[in-house]
């Protein structure tokens, strides 16, 4: 069973990576290899806890059928009355604890985008790292709906008993962000921020009922540059960068070009994961875009 | 013994300065122990480029969910990053032989050799090129 694998996990751990679990945040100035190492169990460890909690939804479904069933057989005294109150009894357990469970667990559970876009993003890049080269990274998982991440907070109230009632929280989560030198002498930079828009509606209906409608709205900006040497790469060419959908913004030094890439993308659910396609998409496209410089004299 | 054969990176690809180890079942070339795997299910040595590519296999996907937390997921992924982003990685090292002109059939680009000197500058030299 899952739960067991999940226990078994978490007691491996080490004193950092469950603090990392109950406070949901990481910042640290390390080699990939180090970093890799702390998240990796954590990311296998939360795969667990995801795989639980799904088992127990399944188990405890299962349960609410099975004390359906149990209540009517004991209903129709076909059993005998110690064996059917037990019946009930065990299937009721089984269904109130497995949700119980289920909801515990739930303290453990970290945001899928470590697993599935921090760890193959930061996989990616170490690649490309120079050896024992380190990389400066902030993590935050703590939530994105947090009150200290709220920026704005609006209330269209039209008085008592008439509606529509709108509320709308924004709240702004800026939770991955990363800095590291790249083999070519370049230096990599990714942020990824979400503007999370929450929207509470309530509304009357036709027949008198009150209905409260909850709707949630985020909007995924990612950005990824590079500062390139201009002594390594001819860099007149990120100009055609401005055609594509992504947002570019270029600033240049006397020996570096920083060469900036934004793309936004949208989804509406707060547990919605972020495609790491996404992000080496964009380093992609400003290392497309870069010619090799000539060398002098040529 | 020869070098081992594994182009290491995934955007700037160059190959791997430790001797080689052993010769991988699938491709038969010789790589050294850190670029190679035992082949699960087959108990044979397996280099992480064949290992990664058969790895994302449609069919293989869901049993190895959890290689996405492996350098082995990096090494499948290149293959399939290079050819859906027509990305042409950069090549540091030797021009001219073909093994290193073209990998697994992406044509890679080179610096002027000249150039290859400027890689090991301060890397914190302008460090703020991204503060606005």
């Amino acid at each position: 069973m899952f739960f067991f694998s999940a226990l078994r996990q978490y007691f491996a751990l080490s004193g950092a990576q469950r603090k990392f679990i109950s406070s949901g945040i990481y910042a640290g100035n390390r080699t990939p290899r180090e970093i890799l190492d702390f998240i990796r169990p954590l990311a296998r460890f939360d795969e667990n806890i995801d795989n639980t909690r799904s088992q127990l939804t399944k188990i405890g479904c299962a349960g609410l059928i099975l004390l359906f069933i149990a209540a009517i057989v004991a209903g129709n005294e076909a059993l005998t009355p110690n064996i059917a109150s037990g019946l009930v009894i065990f299937t009721a357990v089984l269904f109130v604890g497995s949700f119980l469970l289920r909801w515990f667990l739930s303290s453990f559970d970290l945001h899928n985008n470590l697993r599935l876009f921090v760890v193959p993003v930061l996989n990616t890049i170490s690649q490309d790292m120079p050896e024992n080269a380190r990389m400066i990274i902030k993590l935050d998982l703590r939530g994105k709906t947090l009150k200290s991440k709220m920026i704005n907070e609006k209330h269209d109230n039209p008085g008592w008993f008439s509606y529509p009632k709108i509320s709308t929280w924004t709240y702004k989560d800026y939770w991955f962000s990363c800095k590291a030198p790249m083999v070519d002498g370049s230096n990599l930079f990714i942020n990824v921020e979400d503007t999370v828009r929450s929207r509470k509606k309530t509304c009357k209906s036709r027949s008198g009922k009150t209905k409260i409608k909850t709707k949630v709205k985020i909007k995924h900006k990612i950005t990824a540059g590079l500062a390139m040497k201009t002594k390594v790469y001819d860099l007149s060419r990120t100009d055609k960068l401005q055609n594509t959908f992504d947002r570019v913004k270029t600033k240049d030094k006397p020996k570096r070009k920083a060469v900036t890439l934004t793309a936004r993308a949208v989804s509406t659910d707060v547990e919605a994961r972020l495609e790491p396609s996404i992000c080496l998409d964009l380093i992609g496209k400003i290392l497309m875009n870069a010619a090799p410089a000539t060398a002098k004299g040529a | 013994m020869e070098n081992c054969s594994m182009k290491r990176g995934f955007f700037f690809l160059r190959p791997c300065d430790h001797p080689a180890h052993q010769q991988c079942s699938v491709c038969g070339r010789y790589f050294c122990a850190e670029h190679l795997r035992i082949n699960p299910g087959k108990n044979e040595p397996v280099c992480l480029d064949c290992l990664g590519k058969e790895m994302q296999k449609p069919q293989n996907r869901e049993k190895n969910d959890d290689e996405i937390y492996e350098p082995t997921w990096c090494y499948g992924y290149r293959h399939s990053y290079y050819s859906g982003c027509h990305y042409r990685p950069w090549y540091l090292g030797r021009r001219g032989s073909a093994d290193n002109d073209n990998f697994d059939g992406h044509e890679t680009r080179f610096f002027d050799s000249e150039v290859d000197d400027n890689f090991d500058d301060d890397p914190n030299a302008e460090d703020s090129s991204f503060d606005s």
